[in-house]
């Protein structure tokens, strides 16, 4: 699982040009094949969108560790990104995007678990867009 | 989980620190309910007390606080040093149901310290002269488990009753031993890797072997370390909500989990580290384990701390290294509910924030962030919403919160007094004599978690005059960790300051050759420090002897003193100190200070209106010595005063404005704003017994100056003091009905004056306690000053011009009659002491009823749903020490004898009715007789009764008015009756002169004033004289001494110094300020002394007082 994590990350950077994210659970399509879309109220992923215009698509699971972000997807109103599982950041650029969807990761991989923490590794020089960014997001 | 180590960690101490313990803060304002004081879950864990024993001898309670609030409350006091142990403290305790605190040292010695009042003070003392391996209170706090090395095992109560003991002659010894999580069970670790299980009453109920020669270390249950919810015992013992788990720590790195202590299974953790400490936090999740990597690779005296995190289940969570290199980990704590976790590592403390949960990403970046930024002012600079500023902000605030120098503002913290009522606590030792020239050097150290940090270096500079400089911290860094020991003696030698003419001898002792001997000496006692654990204090982080920050200078008796400051930006002038000498000794030393005011904020906070607030005294004593002079005004008061050889101050104050004389002020709190009131005068003494026939002279003269100024009929002398004052007072009072009915304002509230007439000032002080605690002091004294008038002064002139119209004033009240007024004043401020019990009676008598009775403990409030069987606490047997409870029962008499209330004054009340319920409430509040002794007046019993005699003039009346049965009636009467003579006077007299004429003018306006005041508010009187408006630019304050009160029957005097010191000295001493004692100085030791100061001291000038005194030669 450790290891995953970080292979997430590599692969992060190989695709960043695409701006698409498979979370962890694009890793695990030997054991569970079927891992669905972004569509339908239902869907295993959602899709977060940077100011720049990058896709990221997570695991719906995750992406829920945001206060924000849930708030969005299971408001009791008509939503738009209650409808599309796509939710818009105007303000949050990709590079800081990219570093929340790892934290989202993060915090999933480790909550309730009983193996070792390692440390977040975060970069000083994105700290403060980060910060505001999870400020934001509720995370 | 999270982990984050604190970085501007404040935790150091200057020696090894061997144990820790935390405590939450139980707050001062909880209410005891039924004997236990309930405490609320959520705020309960967030302020505690963290305790730490020192190789050093000396225990640290230090304040800590988890929560990021900036200004908080924080307690009086936020650090303590204890004192009492004679060799290094190998283990700390807290009993936290109880807020006691147990330490043991290496010999055996086990002390139980209890919190009383403010201050911490030795309940129990056990000493089996064997050294102690562990101490265990158990969960409910009720039973102390103490193991002995040589296999002695004890349980006792944690009054001091022992419950059983038992000698476990096993093959090997006991080296720890832990409660069961439901009390009914000890067990015990041995050396060869026994368990040892006994019940409660000492039955050995079984023997397991665990690791077959391996030492165990440390055994813990994860149960909450004290059960502060009172529950029944039952549902604690069964009701479990999880697994109970003992972890049991061997010498060999391994811990085993066991469910119980014949767990055949237990779950075995292999930390690989050495040295193991280990702590569950109070849910039990986790298991902290800190110790050294046990991996060979490191060389010898290089050290790899790691602390570990792991679950009851045994698996490990976090591994983090700690920074310090230079030795192991040798304690270990949780605080604040598992939030922080403490790791002392040799004389520092790794404070480190525990989240349970992953941390929030917000709070990842946070750290990162902090990381990146130097000081905690730069976040206000970041680009960042407010709130997450805020944020930012808080992650800077250290858990110690304690008032101690931040690195490079240690010159600014020693030059300006501390903050608000913040009183530091501070330590003064004379490190060593110079070689050449035997000056002494002394040190101030500012005591800081158990050890001190240097704040300023004093050298004596004469070897006739006690003269000293005091060197600048600033001037090389102070965050050069200790260069003394290296360069120190060069650069003090090249760099004497070519400034100070005075100090040749000094300039001569810096010769190369003696500067090698001292790095030689230092060196030297630098290694053997070693081996002895109390031998020296830290070097300065500084640099002494490269400038001179103050300098004290003396006359050659060494009884005048003056603090100038020699550096650049501090004030010339600092102060002075002026001791008064007694013949042979026998009194008490008096000394009065004069203090620059070095900083401003405290005074803008405190007079609100912006008030010119100068509080100026005077001793009109030994008046022609002083160092400053007077204006004309004063030289008449001055003149006056210094007539009367009796000690007879003035008190006085001086421009209070009118704002705040309205409604009699609350009595001094510490937090209020100090109100610009006077300085007391403490030294109305009259007499001891050595000077008896002096003051028989004295008294007589004074008499026939009395005499001849009171008469009315004759034209006085042109020259007369007296007349000069009324003129003054005349011109200034007469234009404005609001003086006057200041004046009268003064009457009424100043009652002590007028009922002081007619009275010896000792036989005033000794009857008069009510007065003093009715009257609050310095609720009469803005209305003293109220009726000052407005007379432009320029700054620096003492008070003696008020003074003189205050007594004009007065004296206007006698003139028909024939009493004089000797002494005609009672010390508005009381000993410290005094106050206490006064002030307090009520809180004193609550303890006084509970002194026998067994202490409360503290409870947490449990969930609201569940009903509680009251436990009560029943194994408490032992009253407190001797001296506790003497002092508790006189104060329980007190409260006793002034059962009804004290009426309190009302502002507008009559001058009659005023001093009938004082003196009601004196007549009901009768002292016990050592208690009353502890007045101002530094009088001895004999010497007053002496004195009473050799006076002469009282008539039976006078003695009569100081039964304090008989005073009730006394008082009106003898008021009114003043008041009725003088006005009868002033309407039949005709006036034989101006003068006379003007005198019974003035009287008739005060008269007037009088009953307008009793009818009008008094906040309309308010006279904004714009002249006073004028704030000097540095205030001059006056201070004196606290007088020790004759204690009888040890034939001693006495001063309560809170536990501060420990020797009986005479220079001890205590000044007192708005009657707050705000410094005070005693010995603890042969040449080391507690120092302890608040505003207005700055601790320059706090340090500058101590040196003083320190060799003063006269008492």
């Amino acid at each position: 699982m450790h290891c995953c994590y970080y292979h997430t990350a590599n692969l992060l950077l190989t695709w960043r040009h695409k701006g698409i994210i498979m979370s962890e659970g694009a890793e695990k399509m030997d054991e569970d094949p079927q891992y669905g879309g972004c569509e339908g109220p239902d869907a295993t992923y959602v899709k977060l969108r940077s100011s720049d215009n990058h896709e990221f698509i997570v695991k719906r699971e995750h992406a829920l560790t945001s206060g924000t972000i849930r708030n969005m997807l299971s408001g009791p109103g008509q939503f738009k990104e209650n409808e599309t599982n796509e939710v818009t950041f105007k303000e949050i650029p990709s590079h800081v995007l990219q570093m929340v969807c790892m934290y989202f990761t993060y915090k999933v991989r480790y909550t309730n678990s009983s193996t070792e923490i390692p440390d977040f590794q975060i970069d000083p020089k994105v700290a403060l867009e980060l910060l505001m960014a999870a400020n934001f997001l509720y995370c | 989980m999270h982990f984050h180590l604190e970085k501007d960690c404040r935790a150091e101490s200057d020696c090894p620190i061997l144990s820790l313990s935390w405590m939450g803060r139980v707050p001062n304002e909880l209410i005891e309910q039924e004997g236990s004081w309930r405490l609320n879950r959520s705020s309960y864990y967030q302020e505690g007390w963290l305790a730490t024993g020192n190789a050093r001898a000396i225990a640290g309670v230090t304040f800590t606080s988890s929560h990021s609030r900036k200004h908080t409350d924080l307690p009086v006091r936020t650090n303590y040093n204890l004192r009492g142990h004679r060799s290094q403290i190998v283990l700390v305790r807290w009993n936290e149901p109880y807020q006691k605190l147990a330490t043991c040292d290496s010999s055996g010695i086990i002390f139980v310290w209890i919190k009383y009042e403010g201050r911490w003070s030795i309940e129990l003392i056990n000493d089996r002269s064997t050294p102690v391996t562990h101490f265990s209170w158990s969960h409910d706090g009720r039973m102390a488990l103490i193991c002995y090395q040589d296999g002695f095992v004890l349980v006792g109560s944690v009054a001091g009753q022992r419950y059983w003991s038992s000698n476990l002659r096993l093959s090997s010894n006991i080296v720890c031993g832990t409660w069961t999580p439901d009390d009914q069970q000890v067990f015990f670790g041995s050396l060869t890797g026994q368990l040892v299980v006994m019940d409660v009453h000492g039955a050995m109920v079984s023997n397991v072997t665990l690791l077959e020669g391996v030492p165990v270390l440390e055994m813990s249950w994860n149960c909450e370390k004290f059960k502060m919810e009172e529950r029944d015992d039952t549902t604690a013992g069964s009701g479990k909500r999880r697994q109970l788990v003992l972890a049991v720590s061997f010498e060999n790195g391994l811990i085993h989990l066991m469910n119980s202590y014949d767990d055949v299974l237990p779950v075995v953790v292999r930390t690989g580290l050495l040295g193991i400490k280990m702590e569950w936090c109070n849910s039990g999740e986790l298991l902290a384990v800190a110790g050294q990597r046990l991996d060979g690779d490191s060389t010898p005296g290089v050290f790899t701390n790691l602390v570990h995190f792991y679950t009851s289940q045994g698996e490990r969570r976090y591994i983090s290294r700690l920074p310090c290199r230079t030795c192991g980990v040798t304690a270990l704590t949780w605080g604040h509910n598992g939030r922080r976790l403490f790791i002392a590592t040799g004389a520092m403390v790794h404070v480190a924030w525990i989240g349970r949960r992953v941390a929030p990403l917000q709070l990842l970046c946070r750290l990162s962030i902090k990381d990146a930024l130097a000081t905690e002012e730069a976040t206000a600079l970041l680009p960042l919403p407010r709130r997450v500023k805020l944020q930012l902000a808080g992650l800077f605030s250290p858990t110690l919160r304690s008032h101690i120098p931040d690195t490079g503002c240690l010159r600014q913290f020693i030059a300006q007094p501390p903050d608000g009522s913040t009183r530091l606590h501070c330590t003064m030792i004379r490190n060593e004599d110079d070689f050449v020239t035997s000056s002494a050097m002394y040190t101030l150290y500012l005591e800081h978690f158990g050890g001190l940090i240097p704040l300023l270096k004093g050298k004596r500079t004469s070897k006739i005059r006690p003269e000293f400089i005091i060197f600048d911290p600033s001037v090389s860094g102070d965050a050069e960790p200790r260069p003394i020991l290296t360069v120190a003696p060069q650069r003090e030698a090249t760099a004497a300051p070519p400034s100070d003419s005075s100090d040749t001898e000094e300039e001569r002792c810096h010769t190369p050759r003696t500067a090698r001997r001292r790095w030689r000496r230092r060196a030297e006692r630098e290694t053997a420090g070693e081996d002895e654990p109390a031998a020296e204090p830290p070097e300065l982080r500084y640099q002494p002897g490269s400038a001179t920050l103050a300098q004290v200078t003396s006359n050659i008796w060494g009884t005048k003193f003056r603090v100038l400051g020699v550096a650049p930006n501090v004030a010339p002038d600092l102060g002075q100190i002026s001791y008064k000498t007694s013949l042979l000794h026998l009194q008490p030393r008096q000394m009065t200070l004069v203090m620059t005011e070095l900083s401003r904020r405290r005074c803008a906070a405190g007079s609100s209106a912006g008030l010119p607030g100068t509080r100026r005294g005077s001793r009109d004593d030994d008046r022609d010595e002083r160092f400053r002079h007077r204006p004309s005004q004063a030289s008449v008061g001055g003149s006056e005063a210094g007539a009367r050889p009796c000690r007879t101050g003035v008190s006085l104050s001086l421009s209070r404005p009118a704002a705040a004389e309205s409604p009699p002020p609350p009595p001094p709190s510490r937090d209020r704003g100090r109100a610009p009131v006077i300085a007391a005068d403490t030294d109305d003494e009259a007499a001891a017994a050595p000077e008896l026939d002096h003051l028989r002279e004295s008294l007589l003269r004074m008499k026939h100056e009395m005499d001849a100024k009171m008469r009315p009929e004759p034209p006085p002398d042109p020259v007369s003091s007296k007349v000069r004052v009324l003129n003054g007072l005349n011109a200034l009072a007469s234009p404005r009905r609001a003086a006057r009915s200041q004046s009268v304002n003064r009457a009424d509230r100043a009652r002590c004056h007028v009922v002081s007439h007619g009275r010896t000032g000792d036989a005033a002080a000794g009857g008069d306690l009510a007065g003093r605690r009715t009257s609050s002091a310095p609720a009469g004294e803005p209305a003293l000053g109220g009726a000052v008038p407005p007379t432009s002064r320029p700054e620096p002139t003492p008070a003696a011009g008020g003074g003189s119209q205050m007594e004009a004033i007065k004296f206007i009240d006698d003139d028909g009659e024939d009493e004089r007024p000797v002494a005609p004043r009672i010390p508005p401020n009381r000993s410290q002491s005094l106050n206490f019990i006064s002030g307090h009676g009520v809180t004193l008598d609550m303890v006084a009823e509970t002194a026998s009775a067994p202490r409360s403990r503290v409870v947490l409030i449990p969930r609201p749903s569940r009903r509680l069987k009251r436990v009560k606490s029943h194994s408490l047997g032992a009253a407190p020490s001797g001296r506790l409870g003497d002092w508790l029962t006189d104060s329980g008499a007190v409260r006793q004898k002034k059962q009804p209330p004290p009426t309190g004054t009302p502002a507008g009340a009559g001058r009659a009715a005023v001093l009938h319920a004082e003196a009601a409430v004196r007549a009901k509040l009768r002292v016990p007789e050592e208690l009353r002794g502890c007045h101002s007046s530094p009088v001895t019993p004999v010497a007053r009764r002496k004195e009473r005699k050799a006076t002469g003039t009282p008539p039976i009346s006078r003695r009569l008015l100081s039964s304090p049965l008989l005073c009730r009636r006394r008082m009106p009467s003898s008021t009114e009756s003043s008041e009725d003579e003088s006005a009868e006077v002033t309407r039949s007299q005709p006036f034989t002169s101006l003068e006379s004429l003007q005198r019974s003018q003035v009287r008739n306006k005060l008269r007037r004033g009088i009953r307008d005041s009793s009818q009008a508010p008094e906040g309309a009187a308010a006279p904004s004289p714009p002249t006073q408006r004028r704030q000097p630019p540095c205030r001059q304050l006056i201070m004196h001494n606290i007088a020790p009160l004759w204690n009888e029957s040890s034939q001693v005097y006495q001063l309560d110094f809170g536990g501060r010191v420990t020797q009986e000295s005479a220079k001890n001493f205590q000044i007192q300020y708005c009657g707050d004692q705000v410094m005070q100085f005693g010995r603890i030791d042969g040449n080391a002394y507690t120092l302890d100061f608040q505003y207005p001291f700055s601790a320059v000038q706090a340090f500058a007082v101590a040196l003083a005194n320190v060799t003063q030669r006269f008492k």
